[in-house]
């Protein structure tokens, strides 16, 4: 099987299962870190994992390689979700649903995913700090500050305007400067 | 790589296929997004209306802010009357509008018409006022962005596809709790970009369009 790139494995995937399923294997561990970012415990880690690849599937149409690339398109599909506290909910319920009966985690596994938490863990004022902005703002700046995104990635993630990013995520770094005193936020204030 | 070999992924990737299936034989043919097609519709008619009318030049393209000047007290004291503001129609491309988040839409029974008000309640919540103070989902909201009034209504259930406003002058504003209803999504012309003004906007200065809350 000859490398295809990111992008497009992820279009081919619309129509070609073996397509997703390689594209899956590439980047599931991608998202696994992402969750671990934002959740306490290995089963909320299993539970968002899940929403957000259902997520991926229900959107896979609209991936468009000439908008950004494959991986930021992801993770912006998990920072939109994350950002509706309906829509994440009503993700993992089903998530939850479908997994049923084989939703027990192993030991090894659950070993496996604390190590991922503790890997990933962010300090926990850093967020609270997260979760006191408003959700516009604080996809981007997680995007931008946690998940190591550039500003560009991440606005293409979230399918807003470069400019537009930029000003929320000025406006998030005020504010979490007000709240936590995190010196590497100071570094990257776009003009 | 090597963790997907095993564990809970390995189980949900069988699900993930399946869905993916079911979307081949659906829909071979489905277009694109089509929320965000709705939305542009709604936009292109609005800025229909507006060239039109002739206050505005060419809109430009499709990601620039579309600008409005404020002429309704219905949002102060957040929006002030007269104030200009950027609303960026590519917010809600990807992404749900939120609670709390200031959206421009349209209101189908008046045409030309552009309507600003904050999102109180998403699909599924549960919104309802008492005497004054909101309550979504039964907790109590703390809004130091508006003034109060003491009405009491609802509860109101917010409709799949739509969400529920209000206006932060909440004795002056016609919104979500009364004959406006609540907004469907594909009426959303974009996010009210606050704190925006022409400096901060590389955008020429704001066209004197005259838009205003029913």
């Amino acid at each position: 099987v000859s490398q295809r790139d990111d992008e497009q494995l992820l279009v081919d995937a619309r129509r070609d299962t073996d397509a997703f399923e390689a594209f899956y294997r590439r980047h599931v561990a991608t998202v696994i870190r992402f969750a671990a970012r934002r959740s306490t415990s290995p089963d909320e880690v299993v539970d968002l994992v899940a929403a957000v690849w259902l997520e991926v599937v229900a959107s896979i149409d609209r991936f468009d390689p000439k908008r950004g690339k494959a991986v930021p398109w992801i993770l912006g599909i998990g920072a939109n979700l994350c950002a509706s506290d309906a829509r994440r909910r009503a993700r993992e319920r089903e998530a939850a649903n479908r997994l049923t009966g084989q939703r027990v985690l192993e030991e090894d596994e659950y070993a496996r995913l604390e190590r991922e938490l503790d890997a990933a863990a962010v300090a926990p004022q850093i967020l609270e700090a997260f979760e006191q902005l408003p959700p516009s703002e604080r996809a981007i700046a997680e995007l931008t500050l946690v998940d190591g995104l550039s500003p560009t990635e991440a606005s293409a993630a979230l399918g807003i305007r470069p400019s537009a990013a930029r000003m929320r995520l000025a406006r998030a770094k005020r504010k979490l400067h007000a709240t936590i005193d995190w010196p590497e936020l100071t570094q990257e204030v776009s003009p | 790589m090597k963790s997907a070999q095993s564990g809970f992924e390995e189980r949900l990737l069988p699900i993930l296929v399946e869905d993916l299936r079911e979307r081949q034989s659906s829909s071979t043919a489905r277009p694109r997004s089509q929320g965000h097609r709705g939305r542009w519709t709604a936009a292109l008619a609005a800025a229909a209306v507006v060239v039109v009318v002739g206050l505005v030049t060419s809109s430009g393209p499709e990601d620039a802010p579309l600008t409005f000047v404020v002429t309704s007290g219905a949002m102060t004291p957040t929006l002030a009357v007269g104030q200009h503001v950027a609303v960026d129609p590519s917010a809600y491309r990807s992404a749900a509008p939120a609670r709390g988040d200031i959206i421009a839409f349209t209101i189908p029974a008046y045409p030309g018409l552009v309507a600003m008000k904050r999102v109180v309640g998403v699909a599924g919540d549960t919104v309802e006022e008492r005497s004054g103070n909101v309550f979504v989902n039964g907790r109590a909201l703390d809004e130091p962005y508006a003034s109060l009034d003491t009405y009491s209504g609802g509860p109101w259930v917010v409709m799949p596809g739509s969400v529920f406003v209000m206006g932060d002058n909440r004795p002056d504003s016609n919104d979500s709790r009364y004959s406006m209803g609540q907004i469907p999504i594909t009426d959303i012309l974009g996010e009210v970009l606050l704190g925006v003004t022409p400096e901060d906007a590389p955008q020429p200065p704001p066209p004197p369009v005259v838009t205003q809350s029913p």
